[in-house]
C-alpha cells in the first residue's frame, strides 16, 4: 500500500522463511512432504488466527493478552451449544462471538476507564480462562458433529485441511481491509501517532472498541478450529503458550510493539514461522522440554531486531517507548491541557 | 589559548545524501558560537556528531587538542560535552534537586545524602539566579523555561566544558529568552564554551560572539559577530535574497463580498476569559499574546478539544456548540497544532497519506480506497504548494517546512473547510520556508477563506494579518482592525499587560 513501486516489506521475512524450510528439508527430508507441509499449515492454524488479530492491536500500539484464554471460551461456549441441541451453525457463531464479546469489553474498558491495555486484557484473560471452568467444572465437554468436526479435521480433495483455507479466507479478507479500506488506515494513522490522528478527526473510540472486537472475534474462530481439531471444548486449551506464540508470530513477522508498522502477510509468515520450527524439531526428535527454549530464543532476536529498528528509525529511547506503553490508552486531554 | 572543542573536517553520508560536508567549527573557553542554518542545512546532524550520538564518516573532533572519537552520548558527557535538547527531558517524579544529580548522586555510606544535594542545588541554583527555584520542587511542577534551565544547570553541575543547546529559544516568551541569553552569558564569563542552535537571528546576534552558518550541509559563513549584520545573515541561510512582498500584497478582498463566517461572544475555555470576535471570510485575523496568554486554549474550544465554560459561538449564522474534532471538521474547521511533531503528523505513513487522512472518505468507493485517485489530488497539491518531495517518502524524513506545507494541503483538502486555524504556523521553521508560508497564509485569505494565525512572533503577526487580536492573561486586550497601521511596539505594549480595553467586535 505505502510503497508499491517497491520490494513487498515482507520479502525479507519471506526468504527468512525458505531458508528454514530449506534447512529443516536438508536435514529431514520428511519435512519437505505435500503432506508434512499441509500438516504444518494445519499445526500452524490457531495460532495464525490468533496472530492476524493480535496484529490489528498491536498496529494501534495495543497489545490483547486475553487472546490464548478465548480459545477455551469459544470452544466450551461450542461445546455447550451443542450439548443444547443447538445446530452446528449457531454452535459456532456462539462460540465465536464469545470471543467478539470478549474483545468487544476489552475495547470499551481500555477506551473509557483509559486502563492500559496491558492490564485491561490481563484481566479479562482471567474472565476468560475461568468462565469455561466454572461451565464445565474443568472437565471437558466432547463434541459428536461431522460438520463441526470437519471445520479442523477435514480435508478438500484430500489433502488441502479446511482449516487451512479458512486461515487463508481470513487472511485475504483482513489484509484487504487493513491495505485498501479507509478503516484500515486509520488503523495504522491510529497507531503511528494517536493525538494526530484524533486532531485528523478519526474516532479513536471507534478504533480501539473496533481493533480489540476484531482481535476476539479471530481468537473466537481460532477456538472453534481448535475444538473441532480436538473433538471437544476443552476448558484449559489455550492456557499454554498460545498467547505469546500469536504474538511471538506477528512480532518475528514484522508487526511492531510500537505501533503503526506490520502487515497481514507478515504475520502470517510469522506464524509459519513458528510452526515450521516446531514441526521442524519434532521431525528431528528434540526433547521437547527444549522446544520451547529454542522458540523463546528466535522471539527475543526478533523483537530485538524490531525495538533496534523502532529505536533507530523514531530516534526515540526505548525508555521512552515502555513508558508509553505503560500509559492508558488515551492520556491526550491531560496533556495537551497540561501545556 | 587552544580551544575546548575543534571540529576539523567533519562529513556526514547517509545512503547516498551527504548531509554534511567538510564542516569545521571551533569553540574557545567562555565563548559562545551561533549555529545557524536552514532545517535541513544539517544543524541537527551536527549536534548529533559533537554530542556522540553517531560518528562522522569524515574529519575528526577534538577536545582541548586531543582527537576524540566519541561513540555515546554517555562518552561526550565524561569528555565534557553536554547537550540540552528541545524535548526536555527533566523527570516529573523526581525533585529539582533530585534531577540535577541524576546519574551522579551524592551518597553517604551507600545512602543517598539528600540534604548535601538539596544543599548545593540551592548553591547552584543560587549563583545563576535562579533562587527563585526551590530544590524541592517536583520536576512536573516546573514550567517549561523553568525545566530548560534545570536541564542546563544538571549539564553544567556534571562539570562540562562546552554545552551544545539546540533550539532553546523556541517555545520561550520574550521575557523568557532574556533571561535564557543572560544565563548563556553568565556561563561564558565562568570559562564555558557555549554553542548555540537558533532559527532566530536576533537572540544569535544579541548573545554570540561568533556565527557560522551552515547551507546544504557546508559552511558558508563563519565571522566574528561585529563583522555581520541581520540581512547578509538572511541571505547566507536562504541563500538567495528575499524578496519583501509581504506589504505588497495587502488583502484584495472587498468587503462586500465577504461574509461572517464566525461570532465568538464571551467565549471562556481554560485560560480563556470572555474572548469575543468575528472572523469574515477572506479575512486574516491574527491573535498576537505571550505564551501562555490564553491564545491556544481558544483554538482548542473551537475545535472541540476544550471544555467551553462559558459564552456562545456561531458559524455562518447558526449555533456551533464544538465537541469533538471530528464534529469541528464536519463543521468546516481546521485546526494545525504548534507542535507538528507531537500531534500534527503520523511520522510513519507517507506524505499521501498524512495529506489525506481527515478527507480519506472522499477517494472511497464501495469500501475501497482508490488509490490512485489519491496519487492523482497529493500531486496537484504538491504541484501548487511547491513540496518537492516524492509522494511515498515518509512523512517524519521531511524538513519542518515541508512538514507544515504537507499539513496545509492536508487541511486544503477536507471537504467543506471554510475556517483554518494556524497555531504558530512557522515554528521551528527555517527562513526561506517561512516567508513561503506567510505568503501562502496570503493566498488563503485571498482565496476566502477566514484565517486565525496564533503567534508570538509580531513581525509574524504583522506579517500576515487583516485585523490583530492582542491577549494579555487570558483576556482581550487589543483589537486592531487595519493592517499596516499598527506598530510593532503597541502589540508588545498590549501584549506585556498594557491597558486592559476589551473591545467587542
Amino acid at each position: 500500500m505505502f510503497n508499491q513501486r517497491r520490494v513487498p516489506k515482507e520479502t525479507g521475512i519471506f526468504l527468512i522463511l525458505i531458508g528454514i524450510i530449506i534447512v529443516l528439508g536438508l536435514v529431514a527430508p520428511a519435512f519437505l512432504t505435500v503432506s508434512n507441509v499441509f500438516n504444518v499449515l494445519l499445526n500452524s492454524t490457531t495460532i495464525a488466527l490468533l496472530a492476524l488479530g493480535e496484529t490489528f492491536v498491536l498496529l494501534t500500539a495495543g497489545i490483547d493478552l486475553s487472546v490464548g484464554a478465548v480459545l477455551a471460551l469459544s470452544g466450551v461456549v461450542a461445546a455447550e451449544a451443542f450439548g443444547a441441541h443447538l445446530p452446528w451453525e449457531i454452535a459456532t457463531l456462539l462460540g465465536i462471538l464469545s470471543g467478539s464479546a470478549i474483545g468487544l469489553f476489552n475495547g470499551i474498558v481500555i477506551h473509557f476507564t483509559k486502563v492500559p491495555p496491558f492490564i485491561a486484557t490481563f484481566a479479562s484473560l482471567g474472565i476468560a480462562s475461568s468462565i469455561p471452568l466454572i461451565l464445565t467444572s474443568a472437565v471437558p465437554i466432547g463434541i459428536q458433529n461431522n460438520v463441526f468436526q470437519d471445520i479442523g479435521q477435514g480435508f478438500l480433495f484430500g489433502v488441502v485441511p479446511i482449516a487451512v483455507l479458512i486461515l487463508l479466507l481470513m487472511a485475504v479478507i483482513l489484509h484487504l481491509g487493513l491495505t485498501m479500506s479507509r478503516f484500515g488506515i486509520h488503523v495504522y494513522a491510529t497507531g503511528g501517532n494517536r493525538e494526530a490522528a484524533r486532531l485528523a478527526g478519526i474516532n479513536l473510540a471507534k478504533m480501539d472498541i473496533a481493533v480489540y472486537t476484531i482481535s476476539g472475534t479471530l481468537a473466537g474462530l481460532g477456538g472453534i478450529v481448535l475444538a473441532s481439531r480436538l473433538g471437544s471444548g476443552y476448558p484449559t486449551a489455550g492456557s499454554g503458550t498460545s498467547l505469546f506464540e500469536a504474538i511471538s508470530a506477528a512480532v518475528v513477522g514484522g508487526v511492531s510493539l510500537f505501533g503503526g508498522v506490520g502487515t497481514i502477510p507478515g504475520a502470517l509468515i510469522g506464524a509459519v514461522i513458528i510452526g515450521s520450527l516446531a514441526d521442524g524439531m519434532n521431525i528431528l526428535n528434540v526433547n521437547s522440554y527444549w522446544q520451547p527454549l529454542v522458540i523463546g530464543l528466535v522471539i527475543l532476536i526478533a523483537v530485538t531486531i524490531d525495538t533496534i529498528r523502532t529505536s533507530r528509525r523514531r530516534s526515540v529511547r526505548i525508555t521512552k517507548v515502555v513508558a508509553d506503553a505503560m500509559k492508558p490508552a488515551e492520556s491526550s486531554r491531560e496533556t495537551m491541557n497540561a501545556k | 589559548m587552544v580551544p575546548l572543542l575543534e571540529v576539523h573536517g567533519v562529513s556526514k553520508v547517509y545512503g547516498n545524501t551527504r548531509v554534511l560536508n567538510q564542516v569545521s567549527l571551533k569553540v574557545e573557553p567562555g565563548e559562545i558560537l551561533a549555529v545557524l542554518g536552514h532545517n535541513g542545512a544539517g544543524k541537527s546532524t551536527l549536534i548529533k556528531l559533537i554530542s556522540g550520538v553517531e560518528l562522522p564518516n569524515e574529519g575528526s573532533v577534538l577536545i582541548q587538542g586531543k582527537r576524540v572519537i566519541m561513540t555515546s552520548p554517555l562518552e561526550a558527557h565524561k569528555l565534557g560535552i553536554g547537550c540540552v535538547y528541545q524535548e526536555l527531558h527533566v523527570i516529573d517524579g523526581l525533585t529539582v534537586a533530585q534531577n540535577l544529580f541524576l546519574g551522579h548522586e551524592k551518597t553517604k555510606k551507600g545512602l543517598l545524602d539528600m540534604q548535601a544535594m538539596r544543599h548545593e542545588s540551592r548553591t547552584l541554583l543560587e549563583s545563576f539566579g535562579l533562587s527563585d527555584l526551590d530544590p524541592d520542587s517536583l520536576g512536573k511542577e516546573l514550567s517549561h523555561p523553568q525545566k530548560q534551565m534545570i536541564e542546563i544547570l544538571a549539564a553544567i553541575n556534571m562539570q562540562i566544558k562546552v554545552l551544545l543547546l539546540d533550539e532553546p529559544t523556541s517555545s520561550l516568551t520574550l521575557g523568557e529568552v532574556d533571561r535564557l541569553l543572560d544565563l548563556m552569558r553568565l556561563l561564558a564569563k565562568k570559562g564555558l564554551g557555549i554553542i548555540f542552535i537558533t532559527h532566530k537571528l536576533k537572540e544569535a546576534l544579541a548573545v554570540s560572539d561568533h556565527v557560522t552558518v551552515l547551507r546544504n550541509g557546508s559552511v558558508v559563513l563563519a565571522d566574528h559577530v561585529n563583522n555581520v549584520h541581520e540581512e547578509q545573515l538572511v541571505e547566507y541561510i536562504a541563500g538567495k535574497r528575499l524578496v519583501e512582498n509581504t506589504e505588497s500584497n495587502v488583502s484584495a478582498h472587498s468587503d462586500d463580498s465577504s461574509e461572517e463566517l464566525l461570532q465568538v461572544s464571551h467565549l471562556s475555555s481554560g485560560k480563556a476569559l470572555d474572548a469575543s470576535f468575528t472572523l469574515q471570510s477572506g479575512q486574516v485575523l491574527g491573535i498576537y499574546g505571550l505564551v501562555g496568554a490564553g491564545r491556544t486554549d481558544i483554538l482548542k474550544a473551537l475545535f472541540g478539544l476544550e471544555q467551553i465554560t462559558g459564552g456562545t459561538i456561531t458559524m455562518s449564522g447558526q449555533p456551533y456548540v464544538p465537541k469533538t474534532p471530528t464534529q469541528a471538521l464536519a463543521a468546516g474547521l481546521y485546526y494545525l497544532t504548534e507542535d507538528r511533531k507531537v500531534d500534527g503528523f503520523i511520522p510513519g505513513l507517507s506524505v499521501a497519506l498524512n495529506m489525506v487522512l481527515p478527507s480519506l472518505a472522499a477517494f472511497e468507493q464501495n469500501g475501497m480506497i482508490k488509490f490512485r485517485q489519491i496519487a492523482a489530488k497529493v500531486e496537484t497539491f504538491m504541484r501548487s504548494l511547491n513540496i518537492q518531495v516524492d509522494r511515498e517518502t515518509p512523512m517524519a524524513n521531511l524538513s519542518g517546512g515541508t512538514q507544515q506545507k504537507v499539513l496545509f494541503a492536508r487541511a486544503l483538502l477536507v471537504p467543506g473547510i471554510k475556517i483554518l486555524m494556524l497555531d504558530e504556523p512557522t515554528k521551528g521553521i527555517d527562513i526561506g520556508s517561512k516567508t513561503e508560508i506567510h505568503s501562502l497564509i496570503r493566498q488563503l485569505g485571498r482565496e476566502g477563506y477566514g484565517v486565525i494565525v496564533v503567534s508570538s512572533e509580531v513581525e509574524e503577526i504583522m506579517a500576515v494579518s487583516d485585523r490583530i487580536l492582542v491577549m494579555a492573561s487570558g483576556r482581550m486586550v487589543e483589537n486592531y482592525f487595519l493592517r499596516g497601521q499598527t506598530e510593532e511596539a503597541d502589540l508588545l505594549r498590549a501584549a506585556l499587560g498594557g491597558k486592559s480595553r476589551v473591545q467587542s467586535a
